[in-house]
């Protein structure tokens, strides 16, 4: 177990990450998989169980049973949760995207 | 104690027959007096009945409600008004910052200190809005990276000259004085005074502007030959979000500063589709449905760390073990309720039993997955004393824990 410093770039985890496990809809985790990293939003209480997007089953864990057992999936079989398209942005460097189409 | 009594008597009748009755008239706000609420109820009081709080005092409370308002609103624009003025040469944008702690004068580069890092950004172009009070350490660390601010609460005000700053205050003052007898204009982004910013700098709106916060979510640029066209001026905003459900709130925040963020609106650059589904989905007319464009997450670091492979990145950081698969955690750390309390928050929905639970299962993880190592990046500082740490965490971060141990 390693503890990053808490003002380390967020990049700079996300990649060193195989694989990414973050509270629900947290920002990390929708770069990473932008990026080809697996992730997962785990929700231990069930915070997202009303979301409107049924597809976010496929990254979304709610309970310990839940979480182990997809990470065995994917210790196991190489099965890598990933977001429904929707949640997947297009481009790799939105900073120099950002750039372009705003400043 | 009567008055308390009768004020929770009709506002529970009131409450009841509101469910029922489509007729009741609705009372002028949460506080309306209780001859106000008795109206409302068209209530048939017997001639016996005495009231402790008379029409008078309800007359007085009324008064009263409107009149802070303005009083608020005349101070903000005295404080706009006699500000001394600055130049605004060079400055192409607005940037609205969060808080002073969040200023980009920190290694970690937070706000748009990424940007000025990659040398994506000149400081000296960005006009940066910072609310709370800032130190005069912070001060000296912003400018000694060049970095142009103002306070919040100023607006734009202090780049407007004296005559633009009367024009402005008339212009605020009689929306406020209208809100005062009209009540129809009654609302935090019109009477609190701040419309002496509304009108914004000529000179700072003739570029695109650009008004991020720490977080981000939906970005947005207005049209450049919409609302303000025939003056020749540029609308762009962006905002900053991390709860969709806040977005409303930043755009009222938005309108002290001039910006008309809704009408007109182009195009809208988001994160994900998803939140461009969210803000389209209730606007139906063709019109107000602007061109959603996807950005990706834009989080303060340098994006192009991803394009190495996690072994590669892993390997400069110093992180060896190829066996090892790693997993990385990010978290949010609630704050504690006493600085929820002391700041005046509601609860977040990442409650401490969610943060807990979350740690809990990820120490299970561990347990059960010995080839697997887990980083830690956590959102906050541990050791501020204002955000809850769950006991999970401390286990896994104790330097004597077997995990730590175990690297």
């Amino acid at each position: 177990m390693v503890f990053l410093p808490t003002d380390a770039d967020p990049y700079l985890a996300l990649a060193m990450a195989d694989l990414c496990v973050g509270m629900p809809f947290t920002s990390p985790l929708l770069a990473g998989w932008a990026n080809g990293r697996g992730g997962i939003y785990h929700a231990p209480l069930r915070l997202a169980r009303y979301s409107a997007l049924t597809e976010l089953a496929l990254c979304l864990t709610q309970s310990r049973e839940e979480l182990l057992a997809r990470l065995e999936g994917w210790s196991h079989r190489g099965e890598a949760p990933h977001a429904p398209s929707e949640f997947i942005a297009p481009h790799l460097d939105p900073a120099q995207e950002l750039i372009q189409l705003v400043l | 104690m009567c008055k308390e009594y009768e004020q929770t008597y009709f506002f529970m009748l009131l409450a009841d027959r509101w469910a029922t009755h489509h007729d009741v008239e609705r009372p002028t706000g949460g506080g309306a007096p209780v001859m106000g609420w008795a109206a409302a109820l068209r209530l048939p009081l017997p001639p016996s009945t005495r009231l402790h709080q008379s029409a008078f005092h309800g007359l007085i409370d009324r008064f009263w409600q409107r009149l802070q308002p303005l009083i608020y609103a005349a101070r903000e624009a005295a404080v706009n008004v006699l500000s001394p003025r600055r130049s605004a040469d060079g400055i192409k944008r607005l940037w609205m910052g969060n808080q002073a702690s969040e200023a980009p004068t920190r290694r970690h580069q937070a706000d748009f200190g990424f940007l000025i890092a990659r040398g994506l950004l000149d400081p000296k172009e960005n006009l940066y809005f910072l609310g709370g009070k800032v130190s005069a350490e912070a001060s000296a660390k912003l400018a000694e990276r060049t970095i142009r601010w103002s306070p919040e609460n100023l607006g734009a005000s202090p780049y407007l000259s004296y005559g633009e700053r009367l024009a402005a205050f008339l212009k605020g003052a009689w929306i406020s004085v209208a809100a005062f007898f009209t009540k129809r204009l009654h609302g935090p982004g019109v009477s609190s005074g701040r419309a002496i910013g509304a009108v914004g700098d000529p000179r700072a709106q003739a570029a695109p502007q650009v008004m991020p916060d720490d977080n981000q979510l939906l970005l947005a640029r207005a049209p450049r030959h919409g609302r303000h066209g025939r003056r020749g001026r540029a609308h762009g905003h962006l905002v900053y979000q991390r709860q969709q459900l806040q977005v409303r709130g930043e755009l009222q925040r938005l309108s002290r500063f001039g910006c008309r963020f809704e009408h007109g609106l182009v195009v809208l650059i988001v994160w994900n589709r998803a939140v461009a589904d969210l803000y389209m989905a209730p606007r139906q007319v063709e019109a107000a449905r602007p061109k959603p464009l996807v950005a990706g997450p834009l989080m303060c670091g340098d994006s192009r760390r991803l394009s190495k492979k996690p072994e590669e990145a892993r390997r400069e950081f110093g992180l060896e073990g190829p066996s090892m698969r790693t997993v990385v955690a990010f978290d949010v750390l609630p704050q504690t309720r006493a600085t929820r309390l002391r700041i005046g928050m509601g609860p977040s929905p990442y409650t401490p039993e969610a943060i807990e639970a979350f740690y809990g299962d990820l120490r299970a993880a561990l347990d059960r997955f010995p080839d697997m190592r887990l980083l830690l990046k956590s959102k906050r500082t541990l050791a501020t004393g204002v955000l809850y740490i769950p006991q999970a965490l401390r286990d896994l971060t104790d330097p004597t824990s077997a995990y730590v141990l175990q690297g």
